[in-house]
């Protein structure tokens, strides 16, 4: 490969991962289009890894080609250069690595931890209908719904099911089911081992958070989509206001979704 | 194939057979409530004391030499417990269990409330909370 074709190749690493948070974390963008901030996002995850790994692949192939080739005496420049470049590209490589590696063992450590105590609470529930889903019901004063990804369950307090009327409880278990059906939890995890390997860039933070925000957005507006269909425009936003009535964490997600109820009567 | 099961999973299924048990149990009463995967009497006796530490299981002594063992807290009490311990700073980041409520930080509030606000008006819903 022409060393112009890597420069070109390190230069779409640099520039999406720059470029890609500078665009897409912008506030009103995840707002209104969670799912396409999402999906350009980890496009752009994926062209820039790639970018990455040919480009330093290709300098450790050219180091390694000066090795079983004949040099003369007067073209020792070129292969030295490309021999220095290849084991830049061997350091670049173990650094990633190690980072990822590091983040990676980081965030298993935590979920593993989190996830056994929260195993530990499934061997006290039943199974419970609402709808067509099946959710695990939890004798608990505390008022907890959420996705397990781990074991791909919905976990349901007894206290909160009692707060929600029924098409309330339908899409408050929509909004989690949409979590575990397009791997939420996954993508976070992604956007978080992006910072790891993008460290210089303040941006990728943001866009790690922007991941976590959207993916939280694209829930609200499926189960708003599906609950609009059966029972009206604003059972999300009523479901999490009796759900949480306190809870001041809810008040902008509760604010966006009337927002765009108010939006669609209008049109 | 293996059949065993890791830590955590014996001290839930053991606190399910004491939870579910009319009184105190001894060590070999526990394991002959298994029926599938029978945890060894030794595996049973050190989750047991194990647990008895960390004060989830109390033991008292009988009138013979054996030993029997109870939780100390009621179901629903402990998942409570469990419950609000798992829940307890439930870092987002981790993502072990995503919630209705969200969970989002002040600063991934502010994110939002920049989208949705307009300007120099804060939006519907967020001037009544």
């Amino acid at each position: 490969m022409e060393p112009l074709a890597i420069v070109a190749l390190l230069l779409t690493y640099v520039g999406v991962t720059f470029l890609a948070p500078w665009v897409l974390a912008r506030p009103v963008l995840v707002s209104e289009h969670p799912r396409l901030v999402l999906n350009l996002w980890m496009s752009a995850l994926l062209i820039s890894l790639t970018s990455l790994t040919v480009a330093l692949g290709t300098l450790v192939g050219r180091a390694l080609r000066h090795h079983v080739e004949h040099i003369t005496n007067h073209d020792w420049l070129g292969p030295t250069i490309d021999t220095m470049l290849g084991w830049a590209a061997i350091a670049a490589f173990g650094l990633i690595a190690f980072r990822l590696g590091v983040a990676a063992q980081e965030l298993r450590a935590d979920t593993n931890a989190r996830n056994l105590r929260l195993l530990m609470l499934l061997t006290g529930a039943v199974p419970l209908t609402v709808g067509t889903r099946t959710v695990l019901l939890v004798e608990s004063p505390l008022r907890v719904l959420g996705a397990l990804p781990a074991r791909h369950h919905v976990l349901l307090t007894t206290s909160l099911r009692d707060a929600l009327t029924v098409p309330q409880l339908e899409a408050a278990v929509e909004h989690e089911q949409t979590h575990l059906r397009e791997h939420h939890a996954a993508l976070r995890g992604i956007g978080q081992l992006a910072v790891a390997v993008a460290p210089v860039f303040s941006a990728s933070t943001r866009m790690a958070q922007a991941t976590r925000i959207a993916t939280e957005l694209i829930a609200d507006d499926v189960a708003c989509a599906f609950a609009t269909k059966k029972y009206g425009p604003d059972i999300v936003a009523d479901a999490l206001l009796a759900a949480f009535p306190k809870n001041p964490d809810i008040t902008e997600r509760v604010a966006r979704l009337r927002k765009r109820a108010a939006r669609r009567a209008v049109h | 194939m293996t059949t065993s099961r890791n830590r955590g999973e014996l001290e839930a299924d053991l606190m399910n057979v004491l939870w579910n048990a009319s009184g105190p149990l001894t060590a070999r009463e526990v394991q002959a409530s298994f029926t599938v995967k029978v945890p060894a009497i030794t595996t049973v006796i050190t989750v047991l004391d194990r647990m008895r530490a960390k004060g989830s299981v109390v033991r008292e002594a009988t009138s013979g030499r054996s030993h029997v063992f109870s939780a100390t807290r009621s179901r629903v009490l402990d998942i409570t417990e469990t419950m609000s311990t798992a829940l307890h700073g439930a870092d987002d980041r981790t993502a072990a269990l995503l919630l209705f409520a969200g969970a989002l930080s002040e600063e991934d509030r502010q994110f939002l409330r920049a989208a949705i606000e307009p300007a120099g008006e804060p939006a519907d819903g967020l001037a009544s909370e």
